[in-house]
């Protein structure tokens, strides 16, 4: 067994560079120089020009630039001299190749596969809620987070996953760390599930609800997926991409026909839902279709949903850089002192929080330590793979930024503010809007409305309906010109629906084999997975925990989104932090204690900000921004006897959950301080030499393989 | 049209259609004595297994 020199991993390197078809020095040395003047220009000409409207391609090549640079030289940093990245190392693939889990897979596949798997619809909403601050903070946010920590966070774990065949975060956690971490790790990670499951589900209630278009194409994707369901399994077994160009067809086929069912008066009337009641299907179906067999629905609407889904992105950057829109939104708005309506709380910490997945999700560490590092051929992949999907990753954020600021201000507030914040008043609400600085007006609305094929388009929270707006703007101009702006515009909440229902439907049953395995440290038997009794109740207990917080988001008068999303934000880039934690331990006890900051720096920034944001949420004296304060004032209001007598049983529930919501916030927050606080003893006993590092690597054996 | 046909063979590759083939020539080659599952077994083992564990994000 011969472990790799420094110098022998330099002679690997050189021999790479001067491999032929590559440019002479002083060349590449230019173009990096001319991409980062590039780059340089476009961040400066977005964060300096205030007063006319930005073409969206200074956001488009800012991001491009920065990109560039930070994986060509940030990657290759931590690539070479952080992880030491070994390309004659044999990784579990290779060792371990069983033809089905461990299979040495082309890297552009397993990009691929990577990519979609952490493709969620979080870089599309947290983007466009955080445009409420202006282009500017968001933006920035995205480029620096992502380069910084997220690609760093994913392109960390998934190396520390393929040196431990494949081990997931939380075995990890356990192995690295200590079983504590372990423990609060899963405990962790199940409740941050939950919470994620209840705001995408939140997400799409809030873009249906009112809209028989957009139900009669979401209710048809349920027949579609299973007949492609038993079409593969009984007709033609694997035949993956075929089917899902049928299911592709009879989708859009759906999208199209969708329009008819708006239009008859008998269609529409079956199709027409307010919130509350898509609330309880949306929950009803989550948990029929987490406990039907997975071939006959959850497959092959996975299957179409991600094709679609990538297909989109793909369009949508070429019809941003087909139309070159400008942005409408100013650089910076008036909501960064923190009174926004679409969330509250001023730019540090919220913008962080709500951004979440564009830049740094925790919940990709779970992917990087999922299926992906069992396919991985070379450990040198690694770099591509894990910091470079998230790259694109950071792209969707971009062009979701870009497509929820072209619309005009005051239409983008009119459609993203809650009733409980402008009334539910057209004219009213437009002119609170207007008042604002933000005009609009309650014929521009309605036109809007008419547009795009919904009775109206006030109060449609959640994200979804303006990115579809805009969305529909750009695709419009690329294809089909107006007529097609309401096809457009459905096709867009279909696309973003159709994944969101396959995550709801993958995650609670993902949740039920979590909490199989917790429940079963307490009582043995209910950590039996094949038990149907357990089965049955750990399903409801999943689906009951989302649906409980997707039902209070539905109650609440601010829309839900401004109370749920902050707090799925939170729980994200806690994992982060836990994730970060980890790769630190690790990096500490592979001897690299003076690179140590590469994850340190990310996931002290991470803790700040969501501690801070944590202890806002629960005691600051805002109502619109602490939960604790405002369950006060609707307690005071209450007792003062100035609640109408109907609403009294709806006050008592709102001043109830918001206490839950304030101990959850605190439960999140203590859990990573027990993490944090756990790594942090460990770490010292590690630096002070009082305890020997050793890692919990595979052993060492040298790759068989040629090439690259 | 090449082009057109080599991002169609990624795509089938990419969305696992090769599998099955892969997996009985690793058979084949490693456990010779063993039984071939059939293509539909096999599809549903697959099925089962990879939606186990977390494999959609946020």
């Amino acid at each position: 067994m011969s472990i790799p020199e420094d110098g022998d991993l330099k002679v690997a390197a050189t021999a790479e560079r001067s491999s032929a078809g590559r440019w002479p020095r002083p060349l590449r040395a230019a173009v990096w120089v001319a991409i980062s003047v590039a780059g340089a220009g476009a961040v400066a000409a977005i964060a300096l020009r205030r007063h006319e409207p930005i073409n969206a391609m200074w956001l488009i090549v800012a991001a491009a630039c920065v990109y560039l640079i930070g994986y060509r030289f940030y990657s290759r940093f931590i690539a070479l001299k952080v992880l030491e990245l070994d390309p004659r190392r044999a990784t579990p693939a290779e060792r371990l190749d069983d033809g089905r889990d461990f299979v040495p897979t082309n890297k552009w596949i397993v990009f691929g596969h990577h990519f979609a798997a952490i493709a969620g619809p979080g870089p599309l909403v947290g983007p466009t809620l955080a445009a409420q601050l202006g282009y500017l903070p968001g933006t920035l946010w995205i480029l620096v987070g992502a380069v910084l920590g997220g690609c760093v966070q994913d392109f960390v774990v998934l190396f520390a996953s393929i040196r431990r065949n494949g081990k997931s975060l939380g075995q990890m956690a356990k192995e690295e760390v200590g079983p504590v971490a372990g423990f609060t790790a899963l405990f962790a990670i199940t409740s941050i599930l939950i919470i994620m499951l209840a705001v995408i589900a939140l997400v799409v209630t809030n873009a249906l609800r009112g809209s028989p278009w957009g139900t009669f194409t979401l209710a048809m994707t349920i027949p579609i997926a299973m007949l492609m369901g038993i079409y593969l399994r009984f007709l033609r077994p694997g035949k993956v991409l075929e089917v899902s160009v049928l299911g592709f067809i009879l989708v859009m086929a759906a999208v199209i026909g969708g329009q008819y069912a708006a239009q008859s008066p008998l269609l529409a009337r079956w199709f027409t839902y307010d919130a509350r009641a898509l609330a309880l299907m949306i929950i009803a179906y989550g948990f029929a279709a987490s406990v039907l067999p997975v071939w006959l629905l959850l497959a092959p609407r996975d299957y179409l949903s991600t094709f679609v889904k990538l297909g989109v992105i793909f369009l949508l950057a070429l019809g941003i850089l087909a139309v070159r829109p400008t942005l409408q939104m100013p650089a910076i708005s008036r909501f960064i002192d923190g009174s926004g309506p679409v969330f509250a709380g001023t730019v540090f910490p919220f913008c962080f929080i709500t951004i979440a997945c564009g830049a740094v999700s925790g919940f990709h560490s779970l992917i990087s330590s999922g299926t992906t590092p069992k396919l991985i051929t070379r450990e040198t992949q690694a770099r591509m793979v894990g910091y470079g999907s998230m790259l694109l990753e950071s792209f969707v954020a971009i062009m979701a930024m870009v497509a929820a600021c072209v619309l005009q201000p005051g239409m983008y507030f009119a459609i993203n503010s809650p009733a409980g914040i402008v009334g539910a008043d057209p004219v009213g609400a437009t002119a609170v809007i207007s008042s604002w600085g933000y005009p609009v007006t309650a014929a521009d609305m309605e036109q809007l409305a008419r547009l795009v094929g919904e009775q109206s388009m006030f109060a449609r929270t959640g994200g979804a309906p303006s990115l579809a707006v805009g969305m529909a703007h750009i695709f419009s101009r690329t294809l089909g010109g107006g007529h097609f702006t309401a096809v457009w515009y459905h096709f867009a909440i279909m696309f973003e629906a159709l994944f969101i229902l396959t995550i709801l439907d993958a995650g609670s049953r993902v949740g039920r084999f979590m909490l199989q395995e917790l429940l079963g440290h307490v009582w043995k038997p209910l950590g039996r997975t094949a038990w149907y009794p357990s089965v049955l109740l750990t399903g409801v207990l999943i689906v009951a925990g989302w649906g409980y917080f997707l039902y209070q988001g539905v109650l609440d008068p601010l829309g839900g989104i401004n109370s749920l999303w902050p707090l799925f934000g939170i729980a994200n880039q806690l994992l982060a932090s836990v994730a970060l934690c980890v790769s630190t331990t690790i990096i500490i006890k592979m001897g690299k204690q003076r690179y140590v900051w590469v994850t340190m720096a990310p996931m002290l920034w991470l803790v700040i900000t969501t501690q801070t944001a944590g202890f806002q949420k629960i005691f600051s004296p805002h109502p619109r921004i602490g939960f604790l304060a405002e369950a006060e004032r609707l307690a005071g209001l209450l007792a003062a006897g100035q609640i109408p007598a109907d609403r009294i049983a709806a006050t008592q529930r709102l001043i109830f959950n918001n206490r839950l919501d304030a101990v959850v916030t605190a439960l999140f927050a203590g859990m990573v301080l027990v993490i944090l606080l756990d790594s942090v003893r460990h770490w010292y006993l590690l630096l002070s030499r009082r305890r020997a590092p050793v890692l919990c690597e595979a052993e060492f054996v040298p790759s068989a393989i040629a090439g690259d | 049209m090449a082009t057109f046909r080599r991002l169609w063979r990624f795509l089938r590759e990419a969305s696992g259609e090769g599998e099955y083939a892969r997996y009985c020539a690793h058979l084949r080659v490693h456990y010779p004595d063993r039984p071939l599952p059939s293509e539909k077994q096999f599809y549903l083992e697959r099925l089962k297994h990879k939606y186990a564990r977390v494999s959609r994000c946020c």
